[in-house]
């Protein structure tokens, strides 16, 4: 299925998915306290070319992280199967797990993700690519959504404690933090693991 | 839906108990359904009165401890380690919480839903048990009973009367009529897996037997065919014996007979078939046939060759289960037929080296552990020996006669596999050779000034215990310890205090879980900070209640227990911890090869844990109770 035909008209021909994902975003409706912490794997750090290759998503609510609602996907991708990105995300061409269309998974993420607070750790890399994608596939649309990066979160708060502290970024990466508060890695370099990583972070650094 | 992270709950959780035994697809199930809850240190996972909710915990890291509100006040009930489930007395009952968990530490939860966990448990006979037994946090105190009433499901009856063998001694039983075809013969012994098949003629008595050397020789032969009737192959010099004789006995017709099988008839009905291989394995375990060899030898050298072959049937009588007291005293009747052999062949030696014995009776006597029956595994040798009056003249010379039969004695056990004792408690040492009213004036010095170095000499030699000899003296000892003791009750008090020196170990577990994150490989002494506390105290209730005769502490406390019905059931807790501990040392020192003292903390299983666990909390509780009972905290 195309899209293309969307490209001037307006909202309404939008698919359901993204019609309620805007509803719920208007601005003055109710945010209910909930959280999706997500992940994105990609092909590279360039937003501009990066090909999407799987997201990841965990919900919290009340400090609690329901193995039911998990959220993952790998994406079809021309660039997935050379051998940097084997090494880098074992994600193979054609491999085991049944690669959704990016269209079909950026809808059932929109629908997932609702009006939650997102989190992400370097949140300006994932919300961007996913943006990026949305615009290319939804003209107009973008992630409305209130976003917490954890890195930031990390740095805040450490500058709190110590106003003088001399920030090094290699400091503030997923695995050092996750070093630091003492988190078991589980699946490190799938989007799902690293999702999972990013929420008990937060909720270990969140006051 | 299943993914990475559920998956490796799964992998984490599989590893507790009572996880360790469900089925794969199960916790697979339970951890797609699971909630990661996270929780900072000074949190609650559930409050005292709250309504349950829909979930079983299970403690992933940090440290939560149950804790109730007794009037105000708040009492810690339990602290659960990684690993341990909690919430389950909501689970089992539906009511509110009784405890409240407080994260003693930040903590990550694991929350199963009951809709998935409690079916589980009610249609699996072991996670039932589990609960059960009170295996989980917060399920005492009556969790240390239901563990122990399992243990003793194995008796020693079992491997050695004659009834219950024949079912598992027994090949299985298979009947035929002698018209059946040697082929359908075949047949059913394959489907039974076994190697003798019973042909009997219309009143069911037994006309022959084919065994598989039947097969071998007639029919492979070609000379026979296989649908010919099974009674042209049969043996029929039918061997039979009647049920209920030793093993020896059954065993001993199949030698002299020169046969494999041997059927057991009552009152002409075959009632079962032994084979010759299943009768010697068995044989091997036999505690009795060790016994007798013991009893039988001719030299020294036989005779050293039988303990070793106790570890053996200690090991599998272990696993087995079986009661621990009987275990022990099996092992002591063994350890002391040894030493009577041993003072045998010590008492001939002399004799033949023109060293007579002199007009004068004497008791050998084991020290410690020996004394108590509670040796397992070999180790050092404590023993002592009385002789009777002598006038003073004729001292020196008895005694010497019977420190070269000690000494004797002493090497003779060391070649069985009894170290020395390192230091020098045997009867072979001129301090521990001694007439008896030289005994009784060692006695009465540490009962009357009981420092330190007499207060140990007592914790080791009042346990003493006749093996061999003259039992006179013993009791000659056991009136004069027993009226001294009520003489000079203050001793009673110091013993009381030598008897908490070592706290109990309660709080070892508690540090382990906050020390999780250091290299905290410490080893746990299992004597000295389990065993022994119970022991001692033991013996000074004994001492106090004037019973001198029992020794051994399991039936100390079941002595105590039945003499003081207000501290019954502690009394009988504190019976079967010790139980437990013997026989966790003695499995672990199997193990390990080695006494089994120092126990590695990381290396023992969870279920382990936990039950040792309970095991300490007696010890704290009698230790508190002889606190007061003796007054300890007037008394320096």
């Amino acid at each position: 299925m195309k899209f293309k035909f969307w490209r001037n008209s307006g909202e309404t021909s939008y698919p359901e998915e993204i019609k309620s994902y805007l509803k719920a975003n208007k601005p003055g409706e109710n945010k209910r306290k909930q959280f999706v912490v997500f992940d994105t794997e990609s092909s590279s750090l360039k937003i501009s070319t990066a090909e999407l290759l799987s997201i990841g998503a965990v919900k919290i609510k009340d400090n609690s992280i329901s193995m039911k609602e998990t959220f993952h996907y790998f994406l079809q991708s021309n660039d997935a199967g050379s051998n940097r990105n084997v090494q880098i995300h074992e994600i193979l061409k054609n491999g085991k797990d049944e690669k959704k269309e990016v269209e079909f998974a950026l809808l059932k993420f929109l629908e997932y993700v609702g009006n939650a607070v997102l989190i992400a750790h370097h949140a300006k890399h994932d919300v961007g690519l996913i943006n990026r994608y949305l615009s290319e596939i939804f003209p107009g649309i973008r992630l409305l959504n209130h976003v917490i990066d954890t890195a930031e979160l990390a740095i805040e708060n450490d500058k709190k404690r110590k106003p003088d502290i001399a920030i090094k970024s290699e400091n503030y990466s997923l695995d050092a933090l996750a070093e630091k508060h003492n988190i078991e890695l589980i699946e490190r370099h799938t989007a799902l693991g690293d999702a999972f990583t990013t929420a008990l972070l937060f909720l270990k650094i969140k006051s | 839906m299943a993914n990475i992270i559920s998956s490796k709950i799964a992998d984490f959780v599989a590893k507790f108990p009572p996880f360790n035994v469900l089925e794969k697809e199960q916790i697979k199930r339970l951890s797609e359904e699971a909630e990661v809850l996270y929780f900072k240190k000074g949190q609650f996972v559930f409050k005292q009165n709250q309504k349950a909710k829909p979930f079983i915990y299970f403690l992933k890291e940090g440290q939560v401890q149950l804790r109730e509100e007794v009037s105000k006040e708040k009492r810690l009930v339990d602290v659960c380690d990684e690993g341990e489930l909690f919430g389950v007395r909501a689970m089992l009952t539906g009511n509110p919480y009784v405890f409240e968990a407080y994260c003693e530490e930040e903590s990550l939860v694991y929350a199963f839903p009951l809709s998935i966990f409690k079916p589980i448990v009610e249609s699996n006979n072991k996670v039932s048990l589990f609960f059960a037994s009170g295996l989980a946090s917060g399920q005492k105190p009556d969790s240390f009973n239901s563990i122990a009433l399992h243990q003793n499901s194995g008796t020693i009856t079992d491997f050695l009367s004659w009834q219950k063998p024949l079912e598992e001694l027994s090949a299985p039983l298979l009947l035929v009529g002698s018209e059946t075809s040697i082929k359908s013969a075949a047949l059913k012994m394959t489907a039974k897996a076994t190697d003798g098949i019973v042909v009997i003629d219309e009143a069911g008595k037994a006309k022959g037997v084919v065994t598989d050397t039947d097969f071998r020789r007639k029919i492979a032969s070609g000379t026979i065919n296989i649908d010919d009737p099974v009674s042209k192959i049969m043996s029929v010099n039918l061997i039979t014996k009647k049920p209920g004789l030793p093993l020896a006995e059954y065993l001993l017709t199949m030698l002299k007979n020169n046969i494999k099988h041997l059927l057991i008839t009552q009152e002409d009905e075959v009632i079962g078939i032994l084979n010759q291989q299943t009768l010697f394995s068995q044989l091997q375990f036999n505690p009795f046939s060790i016994l007798y060899s013991i009893e039988t030898a001719e030299s020294v050298e036989k005779l050293c060759l039988n303990r070793n072959k106790v570890d053996y049937f200690l090991k599998y009588y272990l696993e087995q289960n079986i009661n621990i007291s009987v275990i022990s005293k099996l092992i002591t009747t063994i350890n002391d037929a040894l030493i009577k052999k041993a003072i045998n062949f010590a008492l001939i030696e002399l004799n033949e080296k023109k060293h007579y014995q002199p007009d004068v009776p004497f008791a050998w006597i084991s020290l410690g552990s020996e004394g108590r029956e509670e040796q397992l595994l070999k180790t050092d040798q404590d023993n002592a020996l009385i002789f009777g009056e002598v006038s003073a003249p004729q001292l020196n010379y008895v005694k010497e006669y019977f420190l070269q039969l000690a000494r004797r004695v002493n090497d003779i056990l060391f070649q069985a596999g009894f170290a020395y004792c390192p230091a020098n408690m045997m009867a072979g040492n001129p301090e521990w050779c001694l007439s008896i009213s030289e005994w009784k004036n060692r006695f009465k010095g540490w009962i009357h000034s009981p420092e330190k170095e007499a207060l140990l000499l007592s914790t080791i030699f009042f346990d003493y215990r006749y093996v061999s000899g003259d039992q006179q003296l013993v009791k000659k000892l056991n009136t004069f310890l027993k009226s001294e003791v009520q003489a000079n009750k203050i001793f009673l008090n110091f013993l009381a205090k030598n008897a908490t020196k070592n706290p109990a170990p309660l709080s070892f577990f508690k540090n382990l879980v906050v020390e999780r994150s250091g290299a905290h490989k410490e080893e746990f002494d299992l004597k000295a900070r389990a065993l022994m506390p119970l022991t001692d105290i033991a013996r000074v209730l004994c001492l106090e209640a004037g019973n001198i005769e029992i020794k051994n502490t399991v039936e100390r406390y079941r002595f105590l227990a039945n003499e003081d019905v207000s501290r019954k059931e502690l009394y009988l807790q504190a019976a079967q911890a010790y139980e437990f501990l013997i026989h966790f040392r003695a499995l672990e020192g199997i193990r390990n090869s080695d006494s089994g003292r120092f126990i590695i903390i990381n290396q023992i299983t969870k279920f382990d844990r936990q039950v040792l666990r309970n095991s300490f909390e007696p010890i704290y509780l009698l230790q508190q109770m002889i606190e007061l009972k003796f007054q300890l905290s007037y008394f320096s």
